[in-house]
């Protein structure tokens, strides 16, 4: 695993922000941390850089305990996050001077194919930069030393459609050599090429894994009974959300194995039924997976 | 340029959907035999899958004999390879019978399910008519 996380918790004052946080990036991947605003995908993310420590639970990075990360290992991680501080009085040019002097792997004809892709102006000062601009700066910064993990926090919110697709072929040119983290409200743009996915909600983690298995194991199930039948009690375990009303019922299955063993499910309990299993889009399983959640919750 | 649409559909696999695209498109004639195949870097920027989805499916495309790779050319695409018997077959009546199967359970009747099939056919027969002019 190239990063991993066990029980990790964290508070600001009385807000439990992180409550028994486990993660597991492995190797190669390009990993989604995905949630609503607010929902502790920044702060866990502080918390394996090492900007935060975390009250409870242990990281390792790279094979590194998180709060033993020291400057040798920084040079195998890139970071990038929106409200990075910059040298702002700089220019563009000068701070990848600058940048080049810290890290040994820096690959200067990278750094100059990928300023070329972006249009970025050398003699542009920091601070004058529009924010598609220092985004695709540091990005830049982060991917021209090669890292063998990148570590990118909402890389994406903020820019126009141009831009986002800029940045994502950026992205997918180094993906085949670096384990990528990237955290984001939204999964439109990074789906495609999206290897591993986590979903948060309120400080904690509802499912995460491999996107391939997550969608041959989510259907979404809409079903004509022949007969008016109240749901089977207790309800099978996989049955997320159900919905019944006359002859109609619907549900969310999480175990999906084929039509067949749904089929034969559903005749056990309601006899003839006439049925469709739907695959779903990630932000579709998602949705399910929090409202499953509040409802557990209210119960 | 990939000279292929894939339009993804959630809950499949990308690395299917790719494949799937590209043998479409060079049994419908769009990608004839002795063209260039777009490369992995192409087809990963171009569709925005990961490289390493990318490379799989060129050497997926390669094993299965839809692709070979030609000296100074770089990779283009193959005669299609011939059909096993066993292929044909496994269409003719497995996937044929699964067809039937999904077809009863949504209520589709027989006639719907040939009219069906014989537009997909013609789909893409005219798809190959096109490409050839």
């Amino acid at each position: 695993m190239i990063i991993e996380t066990n029980h990790v918790a964290k508070r600001f004052g009385r807000f439990e922000a992180i409550e028994d946080l486990s993660l597991r990036v492995p190797e190669g991947s390009v990993f989604a941390l995905i949630g609503p605003n607010g929902t502790g995908k920044t702060t866990t993310i502080r918390m394996l850089m090492n900007i935060l420590r975390p009250d409870r639970g242990d990281i390792t990075v790279l094979g590194t305990p998180s709060r033993q990360l020291a400057p040798k290992d920084f040079e195998r991680i890139g970071y990038v996050s929106e409200g990075q501080k910059l040298p702002e009085g700089l220019t563009l040019a000068q701070y990848f001077d600058f940048l080049r002097t810290l890290y040994p792997s820096w690959d200067a004809s990278l750094e100059k194919e990928m300023c070329a892709q972006f249009e970025l102006p050398p003699s542009r000062k920091l601070k004058h930069l529009s924010h598609g601009m220092r985004m695709k700066t540091l990005l830049v910064g982060a991917l021209a030393f090669r890292p063998k993990l990148l570590v990118l926090d909402e890389p994406l919110s903020g820019l126009d459609t141009l831009v986002r697709d800029e940045v994502v072929n950026g992205l997918l040119q180094q993906a085949a050599d670096t384990t990528i983290l990237i955290s984001s409200h939204e999964l439109t743009e990074i789906e495609t090429f999206t290897t591993h996915v986590a979903f948060m909600q309120n400080g904690r983690l509802l499912i995460q894994e491999a996107i391939e298995t997550l969608q041959q194991r989510f259907r979404a199930v809409s079903v004509t009974l022949s007969a008016v039948k109240a749901l089977p009690d207790p309800l099978p375990a996989d049955w997320l959300l159900p919905q019944i009303e006359g002859h109609r019922l619907r549900f969310i299955t999480s175990n999906f194995e084929g039509d067949q063993q749904v089929y034969q499910q559903l005749t056990q309990h309601f006899g003839a039924v006439k049925m469709e299993c739907e695959p779903m889009a990630l932000r579709a399983i998602a949705n399910a997976l929090m409202q499953q959640r509040k409802r557990n919750l209210q119960r | 340029m990939v000279p292929f649409k894939v339009k993804f559909s959630p809950g499949q696999s990308i690395f299917d959907q790719v494949v799937f695209a590209a043998i479409k498109s060079i049994l419908a004639g769009e990608l004839k035999a002795g063209e260039p195949f777009p490369s992995v870097r192409t087809l990963a920027l171009d569709l925005k899958i990961h490289p390493n989805t990318a490379h799989k499916v060129v050497q997926h495309l390669g094993e299965q004999g839809w692709l070979v790779v030609q000296p100074k050319m770089g990779t283009v695409v193959a005669q299609p390879p011939k059909a096993r018997a066993a292929d044909r077959k496994r269409v003719l009546e497995h996937d044929v019978e699964k067809l039937v199967v999904d077809a009863i359970r949504v209520g589709a009747s027989v006639t719907e399910v040939k009219q069906a099939v014989e537009s997909a056919f013609i789909d893409l027969r005219g798809l190959k008519a096109i490409a050839n002019e």
